[in-house]
């Protein structure tokens, strides 16, 4: 089930809407940054159900075939955790790459950046991106 | 006619040794475009990229990653310090790093301070990484230096190009040789430093997940850049442990529990911004570089400044993980989690992960002092005050998180550990503390140039 969990949020971050230049930048970045959300909630939970599994492990009182269950279980969800990953890191890449040029040529002073981070603050709040 | 050229012979000679003197160090360098003249932004892209690979590449855990940031600062900065009125070499302040051992420019010779600062960065962070690190990545570094060379440098003469070059890998290659015999060196290949025996004992600590064996144990005896922060930097010991529920120390771990019951849905989301990531962080020291990265960025930082920030907090993250990683090892205090399965409810989780090692003090709190610090001193008029808006997580999902002044920045870091559940409060403390002993060292007992 979790893993099924996982790939309904890899299909929901499938499409990349907003690559196309000349969109509103507030836009834009709310369109990446709330893929990213899901990938860092696909992260955590990841990471929360592997170390739930592990701290199960380690209790004298888990019998050794439920011990044998959860290791299997665990090293099952590697390829998950690694596609999850690699989606993140080039996600990630993109990201930084949009904002860095954002910055470089679109805000260039303090405030003009202040006023996209508070429209952007407010963008993703509005969508539930938190 | 003749007395008319001999006049502009001289007024021009004249005009010449004026221009020179204005521009002429100590050190008889001359004719070499002060550092200050260039943008740090090439610099920069080194970080990134450090971050990068440093998650990217096995055995890097935060004392790992915080000295490869450490020397690619020294490198930064000692590839261009001749270019900055009033600089200083690091060697002969440093500890164990004689005034001797760096490559020195040649007199009378013209050199281009970025040239030689993109060489360097290179050239170390190639070294730093070495064993592991991935072709990939190391293609990540050639095409960074090529690209810097071609973007910003490439219509320098070539003799000038030439000799800048060679300085920046000299430096980069003495720097390593440093590096060598600090007891960190290739410690990515054994992170765990085993074979290790954990002590045996009511308050010590055990295993909180799978990792059986904490990292890093004896990082503690590896040589500082300045020896009092090790030495003036140690925390007292910790409240008396005791598993009796009238105790003090009952009272800490029970203060954790109950935050962790209580946590605001901000304060969870405080907790795992500072955590970085589970899988893919460049450890808290790479969290707070990204924020100097971002600092200088928007301060339209020169190289001068760019190179003198990155060594400064190079140096103070080093040396808050060496003390920080001493007293976790000398304490050995049992993690929260591991005290309130046992003592107050079994079934207790933490908000995020507990890692690997004793709890007391936090590294997080005593890696973001140093940052506070640093920070402090180079954007501020001493006061700490700056609108910080950190956008560092942005892409990974995170929120922007903003700040007034850096000591706000500190205290939400340190107190992030609280949240999650992982470190008594007194941790917390402690680590503010002995970072900030250490950022003050770092600013105070070295001899800085001004930079704007």
């Amino acid at each position: 089930m979790f893993v099924g969990v996982l790939l309904i949020a890899f299909a929901s971050c499938e499409s990349e809407p907003a690559k196309q230049e000349g969109i509103d930048p507030v836009q834009l970045m709310a369109d990446l940054h709330c893929e990213a959300v899901t990938l860092r909630k696909a992260r955590f939970e990841l990471a929360d159900k592997m170390r739930f599994m592990e701290d199960t492990l380690m209790q004298p009182s888990t019998s050794d075939s439920s011990k044998a269950v959860l290791q299997f279980r665990l090293t099952d969800l590697e390829p998950y955790k690694d596609s999850v990953v690699t989606r993140s890191l080039d996600l990630a890449k993109v990201i930084k790459f949009k904002l860095d040029s954002l910055i470089e040529r679109e805000f260039t002073e303090k405030s003009q950046r202040e006023a996209f981070d508070t429209q952007l603050t407010v963008e993703l709040a509005r969508r539930g991106c938190n | 006619m003749l007395k008319n050229k001999v006049q502009f012979f001289a007024a021009m000679m004249g005009v010449i040794v004026i221009l020179c003197s204005g521009c002429e160090r100590d050190d008889g360098i001359t004719d070499s475009t002060a550092t200050s003249a260039y943008s740090g932004d090439f610099l920069r892209n080194y970080y990134d990229l450090q971050c990068q690979i440093t998650k990217e590449t096995d055995g890097f855990f935060p004392p790992q990653a915080a000295r490869a940031f450490a020397y690619m600062g020294l490198t930064s900065y000692e590839s261009v310090q001749h270019g900055i009125p009033n600089a200083r070499s690091l060697a002969g302040q440093l500890n164990g790093l004689s005034e001797d051992v760096l490559p020195f420019p040649e007199d009378e010779k013209s050199y281009n301070w970025g040239v030689a600062a993109n060489a360097a960065a290179a050239e170390m962070m190639r070294k730093m990484f070495d064993l592991n690190l991935s072709e990939e990545n190391l293609e990540k570094i050639n095409r960074l230096e090529e690209d810097n060379y071609n973007q910003v440098f490439a219509d320098n003469p070539l003799p000038v190009v030439e000799r800048s070059v060679t300085f920046g890998k000299a430096i980069a290659e003495a720097l390593y040789q440093y590096s060598m015999t600090d007891g960190g060196h290739q410690s990515y290949m054994d992170p765990f430093q085993l074979p290790y025996t954990s002590p045996v004992c009511d308050y010590c600590w055990v295993p909180t997940d799978a990792t059986v064996n904490p990292i890093s144990p004896l990082w503690g005896e590896c040589r500082p850049f300045l020896v009092q922060n090790i030495t003036e930097t140690q925390p007292a010991e910790h409240m008396a442990f005791s598993t009796n529920a009238n105790s003090d120390f009952y009272a800490a771990a029970m203060e954790v529990y109950n935050q962790v019951n209580v946590n605001t849905a901000d304060q969870e989301e405080i907790a795992r911004f500072w955590a970085d990531d589970p899988f893919q962080t460049c450890t808290p020291a790479g969290h707070t570089f990204n924020i100097l990265s971002q600092l200088l960025e928007e301060t339209d930082a020169t190289l001068a400044k760019t190179a003198v920030g990155y060594a400064k907090l190079g140096i103070a993250e080093n040396d808050a993980f060496i003390s920080c990683w001493k007293s976790k090892y000398d304490f050995d205090l049992i993690r929260p989690i591991s005290y309130i399965r046992d003592n107050i409810d079994p079934n207790f989780n933490t908000v995020i992960g507990t890692p690997p090692f004793p709890a007391y003090s936090s590294g997080h709190s005593c890696e973001i002092a140093v940052g506070e610090k640093v920070f402090t001193e180079m954007f501020t008029n001493g006061g700490g005050n700056y609108n910080l808006s950190d956008r560092t997580g942005l892409q990974f999902g995170f929120g922007i998180r903003h700040f007034s002044n850096f000591t706000d920045m500190a205290m939400e870091c340190a107190n992030s550990r609280f949240y999650g559940g992982i470190h008594y409060q007194m941790d917390n403390v402690e680590g503010l503390v002995t970072g900030r002993k250490i950022g003050d060292n770092v600013i105070n007992q070295i001899s800085w140039p001004e930079v704007d």
